[in-house]
């Protein structure tokens, strides 16, 4: 590297360490807090889950036990007393996976 | 107010306002505007600061439930401002090539008598030039963003490797194989610059 170059990067780190800082707006927390406010009202409509964890594990389960119940009734309509051998567990366990409990 | 008094009270305020008082959260940006202000203030263009600043405050709300206490919340929230300046530098985009026929006469000059001041009075006239921060402006530019944090954190600022390589979410001998490849594509800069 050349002196020319050296002295130049040396110039410009000085020039990155006087860097003029714009002054800090007196309203700018203010600004900010608004700008917090507002995103946490997005979060709230957003976010079921986090918002609460008791209904949406409440729609859960009665989507699991709405999509159990069609299961069962179509296989009862389907096979009449084939039904015990295939309402296993297995598929119980499916029909849970499938409705996403 | 020592260090550690300071630690407890700001967990204290984020406590609140994890149980859900928001309005706390006013206290931290008040206690810590000066100190986001200044890292943004160095890194990004004078009209983007507050907005920058904004989105960082904005950030640290949205994480603030993973924080842990047994960072200082001021190293926590100096991760998020220099992470986040990177993301704006990324959005910006950055000068491909540029020699120095592509600066304008001011900047050229500047870039001169930057080169060949041989005084220490010579060195400090070239440096209150408004040219030196355009100049320096261009040259960042010409960096990749991560490339630009690292000459930012290594060779402007001095700050431990540690520390760089926590802000950038890299190990130590990473941060430092990177700023060493970062501080050669400046000297290229530097010597396109000139040529």
């Amino acid at each position: 590297m050349s002196d020319r170059a050296k002295q130049t990067e040396k110039a410009l780190k000085e020039a990155y360490l006087r860097r003029e800082s714009p002054v800090l707006p007196e309203d700018f927390s203010s600004r900010v807090m608004a700008a917090v406010h507002d995103q946490h009202r997005q979060s709230q409509v957003v976010d079921f889950p986090a918002g609460d964890g008791g209904l949406w594990m409440f729609a859960r389960f009665a989507a699991a036990a709405a999509t159990m119940a069609i299961v069962f009734g179509y296989s009862q309509y389907a096979y009449g007393d084939l039904l015990p051998s295939i309402w296993s567990s297995d598929m119980i366990g499916l029909t849970s996976m499938m409705s996403g409990f | 107010m020592n260090a550690s008094e300071d630690i407890t009270d700001d967990w204290a305020v984020i406590q609140r306002v994890r149980d859900g008082d928001v309005d706390s959260f006013e206290e931290l940006v008040t206690a810590y505007q000066e100190l986001v202000f200044g890292i943004v203030a160095r890194r990004v263009a004078g009209p983007d600061v507050e907005s920058v600043a904004q989105d960082i405050f904005v950030s640290a709300f949205q994480s603030l439930k993973a924080y842990h206490p047994r960072e200082p919340f001021r190293r926590w929230l100096s991760t998020i401002a220099v992470r986040r300046c990177v993301d704006h530098w990324r959005k910006k985009g950055r000068i491909r090539e540029m020699t120095g026929s592509e600066l304008s006469p001011a900047q050229s000059d500047w870039l001169e008598q930057a080169a060949s001041s041989l005084s220490r009075d010579e060195f400090e006239k070239a440096l209150v030039h408004e040219e030196a921060a355009e100049v320096l402006d261009l040259a960042l530019r010409r960096m990749d963003p991560e490339g630009r944090a690292l000459i930012e954190l290594v060779y402007f600022e001095d700050q431990p490797m540690k520390d760089v390589a926590r802000f950038l979410d890299i190990s130590v001998s990473n941060a430092k194989v990177r700023s060493h490849r970062a501080r050669q594509k400046l000297r290229k800069i530097v010597e396109d610059m000139l040529s």
